[in-house]
């Protein structure tokens, strides 16, 4: 319930932002669609297995932006330069969560930091598979595979709960 | 000088995008293509967005902005990850391009 509540005021207050106003019809008017969304597209069940630390949150968010800007650049002088595309690969990463909830979180990121793309994902074994762009020899790949360790060491660090930590092996993080 | 920084921001935002639609048109295959038309294309508009904001700098406009940043960064992965993954369930990607393909053999 309260969840409902929280996710309500939520869409509200992105309704207000949309209007770009706060005035009472924008309101009342926020608040309806946001019923109504909420109950014309019920959430799926599903279990809200998230702990969440503020500063390895900041940590998480500083460096994603920085991959993200370091990824375009990347990107952008592959796409510029004079010679071919390297040749690239797909490679399968072992996650060590089993939560869906910080799996999403974690495909979704990787897919904007540096050299990597989600392609495909089996939740029940929590693997993914990403397309490396730039994956012309062994080490490229296994830079691929290094990064997106620390990707989700640093996800878990920010969201992860106390027991799923130390069910994987950082239980110094779950103090 | 708050307009100079505005117009570096939207210039610089121009030329990122202007990279994506390079890299599109450049890269191999599909899911070579998918990595133009997320990570420059975001940053991109994520600093057009900036260079608006700084131009403008009142609260409404701002608000606009982040929503419109925060649904690019959320919705870009997804989409690139569904054409990814149709593109390689349906053998659209152009699989000699590949040095491993861990997904093949697994």
């Amino acid at each position: 319930m309260t969840a409902r509540l929280l996710f309500t005021g939520g869409l509200t207050v992105l309704w207000l932002m949309l209007w770009g106003s706060v005035t009472p019809l924008a309101v009342v008017g926020g608040v309806l669609v946001a019923t109504l969304a909420m109950v014309a597209f019920p959430f799926p069940t599903m279990t809200w297995d998230v702990t969440f630390r503020p500063w390895p949150f900041v940590v998480l968010t500083a460096r994603f932006f920085a991959d993200v800007l370091r990824a375009s650049v990347q990107v952008a002088w592959l796409a510029v330069r004079p010679a071919r595309p390297p040749r690239s690969a797909i490679v399968e990463v072992q996650l060590q969560t089993r939560s869906e909830l910080v799996m999403t979180q974690i495909a979704e990121m990787i897919s904007l930091v540096p050299g990597s793309l989600l392609v495909e994902t089996d939740p029940d074994t929590g693997r993914l598979w990403l397309h490396v762009l730039d994956g012309h020899d062994e080490e490229a790949v296994a830079h691929a595979h290094r990064m997106a360790a620390e990707q989700e060491r640093r996800v878990l660090r920010a969201f992860a709960t106390d027991a799923d930590l130390a069910e994987n092996g950082h239980p110094e993080e779950a103090a | 000088m708050i307009d100079v920084v505005a117009a570096v921001l939207l210039v610089t935002g121009s030329l990122m995008s202007l990279t994506a639609a390079i890299g599109l048109v450049r890269f191999p295959d599909v899911l070579t293509r998918m990595h133009a038309a997320t990570k420059p294309q975001t940053v991109g508009l994520l600093l057009i967005l900036a260079g608006i904001a700084a131009h403008f700098h009142t609260l409404p406009v701002i608000a606009m902005v982040s929503l419109v940043a925060v649904f690019q960064l959320v919705t870009a992965p997804v989409a690139a990850h569904m054409v990814a993954r149709n593109a390689y369930r349906a053998g659209m990607h152009d699989s000699r391009q590949l040095t491993v393909d861990e997904l093949a053999d697994g």
